[in-house]
Parts: C-alpha cells; structure tokens; sequence
C-alpha cells in the first residue's frame, strides 16, 4: 500500500525534474503525453482490471474536453476548480453510459461496439453543433491553466500538468492494489463466481466504468489545456483505438503498462515519423500486428516473465480466522420451494418441484442424469429464475431475486466446474469471498488488505494442505485443488445455507471420503445446512442424513440413505445400473 | 488466532525497473536537438535537401561540406528566378553572393498522409526547389536557407504536434502551411506564443486575421466574384446547384457563391451538403436531376468528387448536361474521373501548371525534368508554397532580419512576379494575385480559357 | 411517381452495395466472432484488382472472379499467419486486424501511389426500365450482388456445410466437443469473406475512387450493417442493409445526407442497446 505512493512521489519528482531539465519542447511532449497516459489507465482500469472493453474511453474524455474549453473560455480564472468540473462531467457521462449498457447483461463485444459507435455518433455531433462546438474546424485558442493570478506560462502548465498525471496514474494505481482491485480482477475472470459469492457485478461495472469515466474525464481537462484546441476528431476512430494499441502494448490490468505503452510509443511516433515518413506508418502497422501475435499480454507482463517473475503477484495477505454465522435456529425452515417449474423453450426440467429443509441436516440430491439437480440448485440460489413457484430461504421469501441477492442472505453455492478466479492467488480467492460478505466498492477501496474469514472455511484449506500454497495462483491448481478451493470460498463468506454441486468429482475415492468428514465436521460443529448434489453412493452414505431423489423434473423420493436406497421407484428410475 | 501468509515478495524490481525504462525512454527521445542549435536538421528521407550544402544545386548530397563552388549552370538553361521575380528588391540583385553562416529554417507544415495526403508528394519536391531557388539567389541576408518537413495526417491533432516540433525543436524562423482549416485553428495559437510568423499558402474559407499571419491562398471571394458571371454568361446558364461536403470551406464558399450569383440575376435552385467520404450519390444525383439547375457548383474534395462525379454521368447530369464550374477539382482528381467525364468542366483556381508564361513554363519544365516526367504534378497547393517562400525570402531581405516583427511589416504592400504571375500582399494580409479558369480538354489536359489579373481578395484585417 | 421509383431503385442499389460490403465482415463476425477491422481494406484491394485488370486492358467483369481468388488467398494467408493464433480472444483480433490494416493501406500506397485512381464504367448510360432511367451498371450492380450475397448466404446455412457452420454459431465448444473441425471452418470463413469483400471492391470500384486510402470509408458503412442485422444470424447482413439502405435514402430524401449518416449511427446505438440480452449463464 505504501509503496505504490512511495514509487508515485518518486516518479512525479523524476517528472518534475524532467520537466525542468529537458527543454520546453520535450517537456511540452512529456506532458501531452503523460495526459494521454492517464487516458491510457483509465481504459486499464476498466479493460484491464473489469474486463470491459471499451472502445469509447473517448466519450468522457472528448466531452470533458469540450466542456473544459467551453468553460475555460468563459472563465479563464477558474480553470483549477473546472478540472474537477470536468471529472465530474466524465464520471457523469460514464455513469451514463454505464447504467444504460450494463443493465442488458451484454457481451464485451457488444460494449466495445456500442461505446465505439456512441463515440462515432459524438463525432457527427460535435461536428454538427457549431455554436457550441465550434463544428468542424473545433475550439481554439483555449487559454491555459491559471492559479490565482496570470495565466501560466507554457513551462509551468507543462509541469504542472506531468504532475497532476502522475498523481493521478499513482491514485489509479493504489485504487488497483486495494481490495476492490482484486475484486474486479474477479469479475473480469469470473462474473458469475462473484455473483454467487453476493457481488453484484453489473453495479460494480458501473461503478469502475464511472471511476474510469472520472479520470479520463480529468484526461481530457489536462490534455485540451496542453493542447488548446479541441476538435471533432477527438471522439475519432483514431484515437480510440490508438488508446486501445498503447494500453495493449504496455501490458493491460499493470497500470504502469499502459503508461509505458503510451509514452513508448507516443515518443517513437513523433521522434521516427519525420525521419521514416511513411514507412513509419507501415512499422506502426507491423508493431500492432507483432504485439498481438507474438506477446498479447503485454511488454511489462511479458518482460515480467522473461525475467522469470509472475505478471501480477500476490501481496502478503493476512486470512484472519473469525466464528462462522451460525445457521438458521430461529425457527424458520431452511428453505421451502414450492411448485418450481422451469423450462427452456418447450423442455421442462423441473416440474412443480417441491423441496423443504426444515431443520439444519446434510441433506443429498440424487437423480439420474438430466434430471434437474443442478438447475434445481441454480433456483435455489438465484442463478437461475423460474417460471412458476416460490422461493423462501431462512424466514425470508426470496423469489425473484438474483444470485448476489440470494449470497448475500446466507446461500452459498459451488458449481459442477469448479469456478475459481484463475488470476488470483489462493488467499485472494478466499479473501475476495470473504469480502463478499460486505461488498460495497467504496468499502472495498478503503478497506485493508487483509480478510476475517470464518474458521469453517480456513479449516477447508489446512486439511486440504491449500494453505502451504496460500500464494500461488488458483488458476494453476490441479481440478482437485480447484473443487476444495472453491468450496473453501463458498464457505468464506456470509454462508449459512451451503449448497454443493457434484464436491467430490475429480477426487480419489479416500480423498471423497475425507471430505464427507469434513462436511459432517462442520455440519456438526456449527449446525450448518447442507445441499449436496452427488452420484457418488459411497460418499453419499458416509456423508448424508438425508437423500432426496429427483427424476425427470420431479421430485420421486425422500429418506434416508438406506430407505432410498430400497425404494423400488427409484431402483426402477435407475434401471439396470444399480442391479 | 490463525494467519496465513502469502510467500513473501521480496522485491518491487519491476516497478523501478519500469521507472527506469520510462526515464531511458525519455532520456533517449531528448536526442540531441533540443536545444537551440539543432546540428542534425530532423527532415524527412523524401526531401533531399542538401542542407549543408551551400551550393546545392548539381549535388544535392547532404553531406557536401567542401568549399562553396561558384558555378551556376543553371543560369543557362533555366532563367533564375530571383532575376526577374523580385526586380524591386535591391538584396536579390547581389546574385553572386554565396550565402553562408547559420541558416534561416524554414518549416513546411503539410499533409502527407491521411485523407489529404495525396497533395504532399508535390509539396515535397517543391520543398527542394524553394532551397535551390533562394540559396541560388543569395540567401537570406546572406544566409542559406533550409527547409524542414512536418506532416499533419489531415489530423489538427497531429498538426499541432507537428508545429510544435517545427517551432520548438526545429527552432524554424518561418512555417509555411498547405494543410487543412481545423490544423490552422490548431496550430495558429503555438506560432502566436512563440512569436514566428505563419505564412497559411492553402485555399480556404477565409476570416483568417492574426499579427503572425498571413493567408496567401486563394479565397473564395477571389476564385467566385470574378468567375460565377463570367460562367453565367458564357453558359447562359442562370440557375444553380450547389452540392458541397459538409465542412467550413464549402459553406463559406456557397454563401459567397449565392451573393454573386443573385447579383449577376442567377438563381441558386439548390444547396446540398454530404459527409466526407460519401460514396454514394444516387439519391443526391435525384435531387439534383429535379432541382431544373443550369449549372452545378461542386465544392467536393478526394474521393468523394470522383465518386458523385463519375456517378453522376449515368443519372443523366454528367457535365454534358449540367455544366459544372468547380473550385477544388485538381489535376489528380480529375485524372482519376478520366476525360470521359470530365471534359468541358471549368475549374477556377489561381494556378494550373498550364499557365502560360515565360517564367512558369520555365519552372514547370524544370520541375519535370528533375523529379521525372510522371512526378506528382506541380498544382496550385505546391505553386502557393513556393509563392510564400519568395514572399518570404524577399520580405527577410529588405527587413535584412528574419525578426517576425520586421519581416510582416516589410511583407505589407510586397509584390512579386512569380510562375504563378503577379501577385502582392494586402492589407487585409491576403493575397491580390491572378485567378486562371481552366476548361478540360478532350484529352483530359487543362486549357487556361480565362485568367483574372491581381483579384483582390474581399477580407479585412487588422491583427493591431 | 417516377421519382418514387426512381428512390425506391436507388434504395435498392444502395442496399446491394450495403450488402455486398457488409456480407464478409458479417460471416467473420457470426462464424468466428472475429471483428475484422482490416475489412475496408480488402474492398480497397479488392477495388485495386479492378483496376489492374483494367490498365493491362482485360474486360472489367473479368476482375470479379479475379478479386475473389486474390483476396481468398491473402485471407488463408491471414488466417493461417495471424487469425488462428488469437481467434478466441476478440479484442486481441480488434487489434490485430487494425494493425494489419495499417499495413495493407500503406503496402498499396508504396505499390500504388496515393495518387487517386478510377476504373471506367464497362456499361456507361442508362436503362429504361419501370418508366424510369436508371444507371445500367447499378442494375448489373444489384444483380451480381443478389446472387453473391444469397449464393453465399446459402452455402453458409443450407448446405451439408451449412448445417456444420450453424452448430458452430449456435454453441462452438460443444460444436468442437461434438468433433467439428472448426479449424477448417474458420479458414473457409475467412477466405469466403476476404472474397466477398474483394468481389465488392471490384463491383463498387467504377462508381468512385480507387486510392489506399478508400478502405476507411467502406468500413462504418459495413460495421453499421453487421449492427443492425445482427451478428449471430448470417441472414443479418442481408436484414441489416435493407434496413440502413432505406434509412439511409429516407432521411437523405426528406431532410438531407448528412443526418443521414447520424441517424444510421443513432439506429445502430439504438439496436445494440435493445438488443436481446445474453441469457444469465450462457457463457459457462
């Protein structure tokens, strides 16, 4: 945490003394391209970390642009406070953008495009607006920057404005070492893991979407007083995806990438492009297609590599172990669904299902395949609606609502696939589940770096032998490690109703039975309830109280092991295999 | 209480590193010509400059630093231009002079890629010439001069950088600019802080007024008042369309245009604008078929010219049909529709290489025989370049400074006879200068069918 | 009357072009999810192959066929080189196809000059036909691009290769699980688009110029098509152009061309917005 400031100071310093040793000409290039820089980071914040990319970083930053010069020229003497004005301006328009898009649930594609054509359609615009835009040819002559007297010389902007962008490219850069910046790495790898450990993704795309429209907002101020004009082709395809090439080249979710990408290539342009005319062009062109080609992840991560180092390394991270939420108790049944029906198009697979948990058990769900187990289990905890029915979890009715809703009451789920966040270390899982639990983005910002997790979930990861590698990647992890870790987060969080998909595939049989007493561990230490779907008969009979059979979207029997096990019906759902 | 931790990182290497290689970077992009004695001038491969050189005629080698060699054999077979273009300038008549000393830079800010990138290739050569041409005549107040290229990608964006590297790394005395309005607006406040005057050589809209400027491209007023009645009465033709692309140049245009046509009893039937790079003007061509007009006034520019030119032949108003005057339709446009569609079009320009006069037959050939019979054609852009040049050079000489101040003032009232004919700076800080009509030949050639001497353009300026 | 007809032909025709445009940037996109930035540029050389057939004096029709096996070649080429490598990733292919772009645009200027070019018309003049005269080439225009576009469109979703490609639109994992070689799906892809737009590059270029730098005007116009017709059904080209032509002739009728192209762009913000949302979970 302190370093990233350290590193900040010490690079605005370097700045400074750039600004004042190089000349007025480079200095001059250093800041336009250092405001051009924080462009570049704004779009790292939100492709890089949140993994949406878009194509119009330009909105915020061509509309604050036009808003700076409007206002500069109408105030000159308040051009400080209008740098805040404009990122106002370009968090508003981001926030815009953002509610309007996100909503839709649409795929990245489908906000590149849409942000590039929103930004296609500004440039119509501004070229057609001539009395507030000035149309074609743009605004000129936008005075500089002033402080309570004159307006500054070129030399003292140009400073001032290096500055400014390294504090801010360092404010972008802490923001990304805080929780919050893992948890968008998470929803980037992993959107519907974050559903279910209670993040609501689409609100947490608004928000860094809006974080991002902020700072390129501050971009545009920064960059239309460096370069005083502004002109329709600032919302140009050009532009947009030049901005997209610099954060690529430099290496997206670094922060520091981008910014190398941006001054690399920025200085490269404009020192090469007078000697090599236009086979400069055609080497830019060559460069775009190399870096894609041969290192897509970057010159910093790939660099980062090379000298044998990972690209994004964990932090020490501190689990601390906390008391787990203790379940229900207070009378009410764990859940009750009533009648669930649900289709996709003219398939039903589950039909008026009715599934109660009355008091805290460890309850299995059996049933041949295609019978509805796991679409059951994605209605029980919102990941999925359904047409007809009710939904109430631990005295509450929860029909309707979404999964981060449902994570939030106290459902816990891991899925078939073991769904874990590849990009984070083992720790940063368990922590980013931990988070769940309260996970508002301002929180996030400011919280520490460390997690309370409950002792249920840190025993997971001890038994399991997870904790001895508590920092390396979960992406590498073998698919057994996967499945512990991922019920290790499912636990992690609020988790009062734990809901299991197929826990034991992939393990050995020893292996599904350590687990089973694992779970009969917990369940017995801390009467919590769980839902197991499974085939496993040894795991099953080692593990559950309880064993409910569904065939066919129905709901065929419920007992205990032995008495399922005996039910002719269910001998007879499953044919010859059992004979 | 339990803890887990993550392996220690030891170090935060990559982040210093990254510092490092930022700061290298730099370090590396400062070169060595940033300050005011640049000893390695940054132009590009394409103009071949001789910038060392003082006699830079035969050989044109950059390298060349030998003793100044004071054959001019050039004087033979082309007539020297300082000889006749200039005769009121007292400097010009010292021919023999070798200039030397430290350079006058003159900075050349056009477009060389991009959408008007096609007109660079001409300026570029002309480039050349403006150095050989005015080192032949003995410099600047003795001093040799040196160009320096800066291309603006038809982007204002990339044209303000462009000036900047002109003013403040290139440290040039003057900037020549052939480029777009939006890279003017864009670069106009940098020569105004740093006090270097702007000589703006392209055609365009007009309304340009500053105290470091001047505008020595042709106007609308110049290429429209003269040429609209003389159109009108050699056609007959009385009613007008006016089809423009959607920018500040075509509007001011057909304002202007309007004024002049209702003033010589026309009638404008027609006013339509399209985006830059239109491509298809079927439902334009409709419009145009049913407006009734005499005459058509294209303000269209690159490839959206050829294309509602070449489109609209099939739809029946061709130039057979519906003459057309144009005011931007320039040799390599009108290459590209072919004489098929163009022959008869008249296109009012203040130059075409066809213009016939001992001195531009002379430079034309000239032109041809150094950069090849199929160079880019030397137009009205690269005329108006080279025009400024001189303006340049013989204003620097009777100021015998190349101070800003001193130069405009002595550019004030300046004439000169160049191969675009005789032209002078007014007071509004335009150009009074000839205005030629061009009708297309079968051949698709251009023959001058009328030429305007000393059009004053209708601007007012008073940058005091 | 006349004039209504005469509109509604020019609607048509600027439908064809759309399509013919706008048909191989649709199949990369449906079939591969590629955005093929690089598209303009193929029409532009598609356009320059026209114009060698016509200054070495071949008929120009005979550039059409040509056009498609020159571009169908550089588009294997650049599957194979560059596309298989980073198909799975889309922004990287925005990337990468921008890139190469670049460099097609400035390989043609080093070949060509920046100087602008044109291809004469091989049908000069006029047709008289439904009581109105209309261009003669823009009917042989309409008609080649019909057949291009319905003949591809229907290679692409009727035939037994058909049914192979719209297993992989609908779900390419399990397509690939199901033991489809997607391999040679997205090389066909690519190539049949890269010729498609090389038969649109020589079929538009007697009606403007030919110059490097063309292939950014074709582009928008193309990207708006994919927009609206919708990119996970390939008939989309064919929808979209319709409905951009008729905005595009409409607006340009009653009000004028160039908030013609702003509501284009409105309308195409319009459909990405309402679009049908991705269903909770499709991406697994």
């Amino acid at each position: 945490m302190k370093r990233p400031l350290g590193y900040g100071a010490t690079a605005a310093v370097g700045v400074a003394v750039a600004s004042v040793t190089l000349g007025d000409f480079r200095a001059g290039q250093l800041s336009l391209f250092l405001s051009l820089a924080v462009l570049a980071v704004s779009l790292d914040l939100v492709w890089g970390y949140a993994g949406i990319l878009s194509l119009g970083q330009l909105l915020p930053f061509g509309i604050a642009a036009y808003t700076t010069a409007r206002l500069a020229a109408a105030a000159p003497a308040l051009t400080l406070p209008g740098l805040l004005v404009a990122t106002l301006v370009g968090a508003t328009v981001a926030a815009g953008v953002g509610i309007a898009a996100f909503r839709r649930r649409p795929t990245p594609v489908v906000i590149g495009l849409l942000t590039l054509v929103l930004s296609l359609t500004l440039e119509q615009v501004a070229e057609q607006w001539r009395d507030v835009t000035g149309g074609f040819n743009g605004l000129t002559d936008i005075p500089r920057i002033t402080a309570f007297g004159p307006e500054w010389s070129d030399s003292t902007q140009d400073l001032f404005i290096s500055v400014v962008a390294v504090a801010v490219i360092t404010l972008v850069g802490l923001l990304a070492t805080r929780p919050i910046g893992a948890v968008l790495i998470g929803i980037r790898d992993n959107e519907r893991r974050m559903e279910a450990l209670g993040y609501d993704t689409v609100a947490l795309k608004v928000w860094v979407f809006t974080v991002g429209g902020a700072v390129a907002g501050l971009a545009g101020a920064l960059y239309v007083h460096r370069t005083g004009f502004v002109s329709p082709q600032i919302f140009g395809f050009a532009l947009a995806t030049n901005v997209v090439l610099w954060t690529l080249v430099g290496g997206r979710g670094t922060i520091i990438g981008p910014v190398i990408g941006t001054l690399a290539i920025n200085f490269a342009s404009a020192t090469l492009a007078d000697v090599w005319l236009q086979y400069w062009t055609l080497a830019t062109g060559v460069i775009f297609v190399a870096a894609v080609a041969l290192v897509p992840e970057g010159l910093v991560p790939s660099l980062l590599r090379a000298a044998g180092r990972p690209p994004r390394r964990s932090r020490d991270l501190r689990l601390s172990a906390t008391a787990p939420v203790t379940a229900a108790g207070n009378g009410s049944a764990v859940f009750e669904a009533t009648g669930v029906d649900k289709s996709f198009g003219f398939f039903k697979v589950l039909d008026g299902v009715t599934l109660t948990m009355d008091e805290p058990e460890l309850r299995c769900l059996i049933g041949p395949n295609g019978a509805g187990k796991s679409t059951l289990l994605d209605v029980l905890c919102g990941q999925q609606g359904c047409q007809n029915g009710s939904i109430t979890t631990l005295g509450r009715d929860c029909t309707g609502l979404r999964a981060w809703e449902f994570a939030r009451h106290g459902v816990s789920r891991k899925f078939q696939s073991p769904q874990v966040i590849g990009s984070l270390s083992v720790a940063e899982n368990i922590a980013v589940a931990a988070w769940g639990a309260d996970p508002s983005p301002w929180r996030l910002t400011f919280a520490a770096w460390e997690a309370r997790v409950p002792e249920t979930s840190l025993r997971m990861l001890e038994r399991t032998g997870l904790d001895v590698r508590a920092g390396s990647g979960a992406g590498g992890l073998s698919h057994g490690d996967k499945q512990w870790l991922e019920i290790a987060m499912a636990m992690a969080g609020h988790c009062r109703v734990l809901l299991l998909d197929e826990p034991t595939a992939g393990m050995t049989a020893a292996e599904s039975l350590a687990a089973a007493e694992l779970l009969r561990e917990v369940h017995t230490d801390y009467r919590l309830p769980v839902l197991i779907v499974e085939h496993d008969m040894a795991f099953i009979r080692a593990v559950a109280d309880r064993v409910t059979v569904l065939a066919r979207g129905s709901l065929l029997a419920d007992g205990t092991v032995a008495e399922v096990e005996n039910d002719p019906e269910v001998v007879a759902v499953y044919g010859g295999v059992d004979r | 209480m339990r803890t887990l931790q993550d392996s220690r990182s030891r170090s935060r290497l990559w982040f210093v590193a990254s510092l490092v290689a930022l700061l290298a970077l730099v370090a590396a992009a400062c070169g060595d010509d940033d300050d005011g004695t640049p000893d390695a001038p940054s132009e590009p491969a394409a103009a071949d400059t001789g910038a060392e050189s003082t006699d830079s005629e035969e050989a044109p080698e950059p390298e060349t630093t030998e003793a100044p060699d004071p054959d001019e054999p050039e004087t033979t077979e082309a007539p020297e231009p300082e000889a006749t273009e200039a005769p009121d300038e007292p400097e010009t008549t010292e021919e023999s002079a070798e200039p030397s000393g430290e350079p006058v830079r003159i900075g050349i800010l056009f477009s060389n890629s991009g959408p008007a990138g096609v007109f660079g290739p001409p300026t570029a050569n002309i480039a050349e010439l403006i150095e050989e041409d005015i080192n032949a005549a003995g410099g600047i107040n003795g001093r040799p001069v040196e160009t320096y290229l800066a291309d603006d990608a038809t982007d204002p964006a990339v044209g303000r950088q462009a000036m900047e590297q002109l003013i403040d790394s290139d440290n040039v005395d003057v900037v020549l600019g052939t480029h777009s309005s939006a890279t003017r607006q864009a670069a106009k406040p940098l020569a105004e802080d740093a006090d270097v005057l702007y000589i703006y050589a392209a055609l365009y809209e007009g309304g340009e007024c500053s105290s470091v400027m001047f505008n020595t491209g042709e106007v609308p007023s110049q290429q429209l008042a003269p040429v609209i009645p003389w159109m009108m009465e050699q056609t007959g033709g009385q009613t007008w369309f006016l089809l423009g692309n959607d920018y500040v140049w075509p509007r001011r245009s057909f304002e202007l245009a309007r004024q002049y046509i209702e003033a010589a009893g026309g009638e404008v039937v027609g006013e339509e604008y399209v985006p830059l790079g239109t491509q298809d003007f079927s439902s334009v061509a409709q419009i145009i078929a049913g407006s009734g007009a005499d005459l058509i006034f294209p303000a269209l520019v690159g490839g959206d010219a050829i294309a509602f030119e070449t489109q609209a032949v099939d739809f029946g108003i061709g130039q057979d049909a519906i003459p057309r005057l144009a005011n931007i339709y320039e040799e390599n446009v009108l290459g590209a529709m072919g004489p098929a569609v163009t022959a008869g079009m008249r296109v009012t320009l203040g130059y075409f290489k066809e213009v016939d006069s001992a001195l531009n037959n002379a430079f034309v050939s000239r032109y041809f025989e150094r950069f090849g019979a199929d160079a880019p054609p030397h137009m009205t852009f690269s005329s108006h370049i080279y025009d400024a040049a001189l303006l340049y050079a013989a204003a620097a000489n009777a100021a015998g400074t190349t101070d800003t101040a001193a130069v405009a003032a002595a550019m004030e009232g300046l004439s000169l006879t160049t191969p675009t004919g005789d032209i002078s700076i007014t007071g509004s800080r335009h150009l009074s200068q000839p205005i030629y009509v061009a009708e297309i030949q079968a051949d698709g050639s251009q023959l001058i069918v009328q030429s305007f001497a000393s059009v004053e353009p209708d601007e007012t300026c008073d940058p005091a | 009357m006349d004039a209504l007809t005469l509109e509604l032909l020019n609607g048509v025709s600027l439908f064809a072009i759309l399509a013919i445009v706008a048909l191989g940037l649709g199949i990369v996109f449906g079939l591969m999810g590629v955005i093929n930035l690089a598209h303009g540029e193929f029409v532009m050389l598609g356009a320059y192959v026209a114009y060698v057939v016509h200054t070495v004096g071949l008929n120009h029709w005979l550039s059409v066929p040509l056009a498609a096996v020159v571009l169908f070649v550089l588009g294997v080429v650049i599957e194979v080189g560059l596309i298989r490598r980073i198909h799975r990733q889309p922004e990287l292919t925005i990337l990468a196809t921008f890139g190469l772009s670049v460099c097609l645009r400035q390989i043609a200027e080093l070949v060509f000059s920046k100087d602008f070019q044109s291809v004469p018309n091989p049908v000069p003049g006029a047709t008289r036909a439904f009581g109105v005269l209309f261009p003669t080439y823009r009917y042989l225009l309409i008609a080649i691009a019909a057949v291009v576009v319905a003949a591809t469109l229907l290679a692409f979703t009727r035939s037994r290769f058909g049914l192979v490609v719209r297993a992989i639109v609908a779900d390419r994992d399990l397509a690939e699980s199901a033991g489809i070689r997607t391999g040679m799906t997205n090389l066909c892809a690519f190539g049949v688009g890269a010729a498609t737009a090389g038969i649109a590059g020589a079929l538009v270029a007697p009606l403007g110029a030919v110059e490097p730098q063309a292939g950014l005007a074709y582009l928008p116009g193309a990207f708006l098509v994919v927009i609206v017709g919708g990119y996970n059904r390939l008939w989309g080209v064919a929808a979209g152009a319709l409905v951009v032509a008729a905005v595009q002739t409409g607006v340009i009728h009653f009000y004028d061309a160039v908030w013609a192209q702003i509501a284009s762009l409105a309308l195409a913000v319009l459909v990405l917005q309402f679009r049908r949302p991705a269903p909770a979970g499709a991406v697994a």
